[in-house]
């Protein structure tokens, strides 16, 4: 196997935030960033995932050995989290060391995560085991709650979500029962691989692809949850569905399904409650529990919200006494829900029950506003949304079989176009504002910690315009930074950068098989997102039909990226513009210049600079002297046509043509010899007059 | 009547200026009668080209006007020269010779403007038909370096003025 690099030609100026492919790959190995071998004989499955196979990888100049993720087709990661982790070591966090972009053999890109490798990739419970031997107290306070409970306190300092505490994903390092090491949480979406088990209830009821980045108590359940498995041995959810798990833990609380049948000292007795209560609010932050690890008393917080109610709503066949149970069940029949909420019986049942007005206000809010089109377009399937989300605010949104996090609509979205799944849901669910109308609930503010509602009224906007840089294309980017173009046109390529979007452009435009234009609306929208300059005149006038405007536009564009992206030639995005640059060409009107321009064209393609092949094309100065060449040939033909119309309307005339001319010659002629004649005569008498004297 | 405009100043007429040449005219035909006898008959053909004119130059008559004259120059002379009478006004008349003399010239004048429009215009056409052929191999080669659109048809509809734009 060779070990041939390339040099990075796709650095993009500001490179600290995204680093850029300048990997090659040689049979069963990818070079990451010139400085890492990934050997792809080398699988290391313990750490492997549904979105990432990991190898071995080792630096090329140490010999250290590293744990490669390789990302699976062009699924997210968590770049951000990975910028930040990089240039932050945290102890007992397995630390990221680098990513990338490489290159296969095939010429297909994947993007590359670069981790430290445990000593022995022990984890604490495997996940093809079902049970291990329960640990004791001091073992998981000392040995596992002291280092990870650190880790994560770190990483919550700076806000970020970790979302994969699980027990296959906390490691032992190097021998059984010495300091844990948590694991990764860059390689995939938050909560995409997470078993339902380790999520509150609310985001287990969420698709693993839609929970989104979950709010910094969301892990201290989880933490909870790993808390009671370990000293157990076992999962006591385990083998249920998610959907009776969920059930379970609604009617009878999380922390009692997990501790059911242990024997718990007061002391973890009062971590589990407080780590496993349901309520956010109830819950402890991080820091409360890192003060229980040293030993300190916490004082927890006693809040009661429970929605059981004193009496039974039969729907679709089920008696319930829970709002979340109904909240979550409403859409398994529709027509029954519909029935149920139009006919009051719904407002009714909530007025006998519960004594909380707040509730049913909301309830009877939810029904109004779903009610404003008067019924029209999508009314059932919004009342039925809007209901159930006044009913349990902390559930996801649940919209036409969609069950979504706001914070997970990009990551759902994501999953569907990858795998070829209908979008229209998601643009619905984005142009009805729900995601809006759920971080408006009181119970929902804290997870509108990073802007969301704004971004949510912004998409929503978005969505609306037409163009080709809007539409739901570019809500997903909005709503996902660090997703990779998901064009069609660049299915093999994993583009993070407006650099990297080119240089892979260049790519497909070497085979002679590719689209018609490099411009879609997924490409389209991505440099909207991603490039730092406005380029929405271009793409408005690349997406029209003017002959002139529309290649002028789509190249300028690429050209004015490609410098500005500081990416060196690009020959293969050259030929692939090189018919709209033959297209611009034809604005000169000297056709000898235009041949001239386009086989200059055509002999520059390969240097694949596209300012100099613009240049060629839209000079101002040869625009303008061609305009002005072209009126004055302009006004000399007209002269030419009248002089034609003149000549040839005479020539009708045969009879009198030239005949006046004639006649005013003759007069003349006639004149000069006249006198002539004359002066002949008076001469001659006079010389005889002088002759007779 | 202060308010009233002064009058114009009064204008002769051309009527009465005509009446007075007129009259001058005929006077001084009448004391050179021997002279005007000759004027008379030798100009015939002018007058009557002159006044058969239907072209819009009227040209005939200066054209053969021109020669008559100088054809009637020689008999003038000789009545001039034989003494100013009538009686040798028609002996001069009578004269075949000089009768030829003065109807020669107006038929050479009358040759010339027979024939000359018809040599003009046979030149002027060969040239119209070469200037023709140059102009179309001018289109040829404008519309070879510019395109169709050089004939720009909207433009000659509009009647756009042909103005040289400024370079």
């Amino acid at each position: 196997m060779s070990a041939e690099t390339t040099n990075s030609n796709g650095t993009e100026k500001n490179a600290g935030a995204k680093r850029t492919a300048n990997t090659k790959a040689s049979s069963g190995k990818f070079i990451l960033n010139d400085r890492y071998e990934i050997f792809l004989s080398r699988p290391v499955s313990e750490f492997e995932h549904i979105y990432a196979d990991t190898y071995e990888a080792i630096a090329k100049d140490g010999g250290q050995s590293y744990l490669a993720y390789v990302i699976k087709d062009r699924y997210p990661a968590r770049l951000d989290v990975a910028d930040y982790l990089i240039k932050q070591d945290i102890p007992r966090l397995l630390s990221i060391k680098d990513y990338g972009v490489t290159t296969a053999s095939d010429g297909s890109q994947r993007l590359v995560v670069l981790t430290d490798k445990p000593s022995i990739t022990t984890p604490i419970m495997s996940r093809h085991q079902s049970k291990r031997a329960p640990l004791q107290e001091d073992v998981i306070r000392k040995n596992i709650l002291r280092p990870v409970v650190q880790a994560l306190k770190n990483l919550h300092d700076a806000d970020i979500f970790h979302g994969n505490i699980r027990v296959d994903n906390v490691f032992w390092n190097n021998v059984e029962n010495a300091e844990a090491l948590l694991g990764e949480c860059v390689t995939s979406l938050p909560g995409s691989i997470q078993p339902a088990s380790y999520e509150t209830i609310e985001r287990a009821m969420a698709d693993p692809c839609g929970r989104g980045v979950g709010a910094l108590v969301e892990d201290v359940y989880a933490l909870g949850i790993l808390v009671a498995i370990l000293f157990r041995g076992t999962d006591p959810t385990a083998g249920k569905s998610t959907k009776a798990m969920i059930e379970d833990k609604i009617n009878r609380g999380s922390f009692t399904v997990m501790t059911e049948g242990l024997q718990l000292s007061s002391n973890l007795m009062e971590f589990l409650r407080a780590t496993l209560h349901d309520d956010p609010r109830a819950r402890w932050t991080m820091d409360q529990v890192w003060m229980w690890v040293i030993g300190n008393h916490v004082t927890s917080k006693q809040i009661v919200s429970h929605k059981k109610v004193g009496r039974v709503l039969e729907f679709n066949g089920t008696k319930y006494m829970n709002l979340r149970l109904i909240a979550r069940d409403l859409q398994d029949n529709p027509v029954e829900a519909l029935e149920l909420i139009e006919s009051g019986n719904l407002i009714k049942w909530l007025e006998r029950c519960l004594l909380d007005k707040v509730v049913i206000d909301t309830v009877q809010a939810a029904i109004n506003r779903a009610n404003y089109n008067n019924k029209g377009t999508g009314y059932e399937d919004r009342l039925l949304c809007m209901v159930s989300m006044s009913l349990d605010p902390r559930a996801p949104i649940r919209y036409k079989g969609l069950s979504v996090m706001p914070a997970g609509i990009g990551g759902m979205l994501v999953d569907a176009i990858i795998r070829e799944q209908p979008l229209q849901v998601f643009a619905e669910c984005i142009r009805e504002k729900l995601a809006w109308l759920w971080l408006g609930y009181k119970e929902n503010e804290a997870m509108d910690a990073n802007d969301l509602s704004k971004r949510f009224d912004n998409v929503s906007k978005i969505i609306l315009r037409r163009g080709i840089d809007y539409g739901l294309e570019r809500c997903l980017y909005e709503l996902l930074m660090d997703v990779p173009c998901l064009s069609m046109t660049l299915s093999s390529y994993y583009v993070l950068t407006c650099a990297q979007l080119l240089q892979a452009l260049d790519k497909v435009g070497e085979d002679k098989a590719r689209p018609q234009q490099p411009l879609d609306r997924h490409i389209a929208s991505f440099i909207s997102t991603h490039d730092q300059k406005d380029n929405s005149l271009y793409l408005i006038l690349a997406e029209g039909t003017d002959p002139l405007k529309r290649p002028l536009a789509l190249v300028t564009l690429f050209q004015s990226m490609q410098k500005r992206h500081q990416v060196p030639p690009l020959s293969g995005l050259a030929d692939w513009l090189s018919k709209d640059i033959e297209q611009i060409a034809q604005r000169y009107h000297n056709r000898r210049y235009r041949k001239n321009v386009v086989k200059n064209v055509e002999s520059d393609i390969k240097g694949g600079n596209l300012t100099r092949l613009l240049t060629l094309v839209d000079s101002p100065q040869e625009i303008g002297r061609d305009r002005s060449e072209f009126e004055q040939a302009r006004i000399f033909y007209r002269r030419l046509e009248k002089e034609h119309d003149y000549l040839e309307s005479n020539l009708k005339r045969n009879d009198v043509f030239g005949r006046a001319t004639g006649r005013q010659i003759a007069a003349v002629i006639s004149g000069v010899m006249g006198g002539l004649f004359m002066a002949a005569t008076l001469l001659m008498k006079l010389t005889n007059s002088d002759a007779g004297m | 009547m202060a308010n009233q405009p002064a009058l114009p100043p009064p204008v002769k007429s051309s009527a009465g200026k005509g009446l007075f040449v007129a009259f001058i005219f005929t006077v001084g035909a009448i004391m050179l009668l021997p002279t005007t006898l000759v004027l008379a008959v030798g100009l015939l053909p002018t007058f009557v080209a002159t006044f058969s004119d239907n072209s819009r130059e009227r040209l005939a008559g200066l054209t053969l006007g021109c020669m008559n004259v100088a054809g009637v120059l020689p008999p003038l002379l000789r009545l001039w020269n034989m003494g100013h009478t009538v009686e040798n006004a028609i002996l001069i008349l009578l004269q075949p010779y000089m009768l030829l003399l003065m109807y020669g010239g107006a038929a050479i004048g009358f040759l010339l403007y027979i024939n000359t429009p018809l040599m003009v215009s046979g030149i002027l056409r060969r040239q119209a038909q070469y200037r023709l052929k140059t102009i179309e191999k001018h289109y040829a080669e404008l519309q070879e370096e510019w395109g169709p659109e050089v004939a720009n048809i909207s433009l000659r509809e509009q009647n756009v003025p042909l103005v040289e734009p400024k370079s």
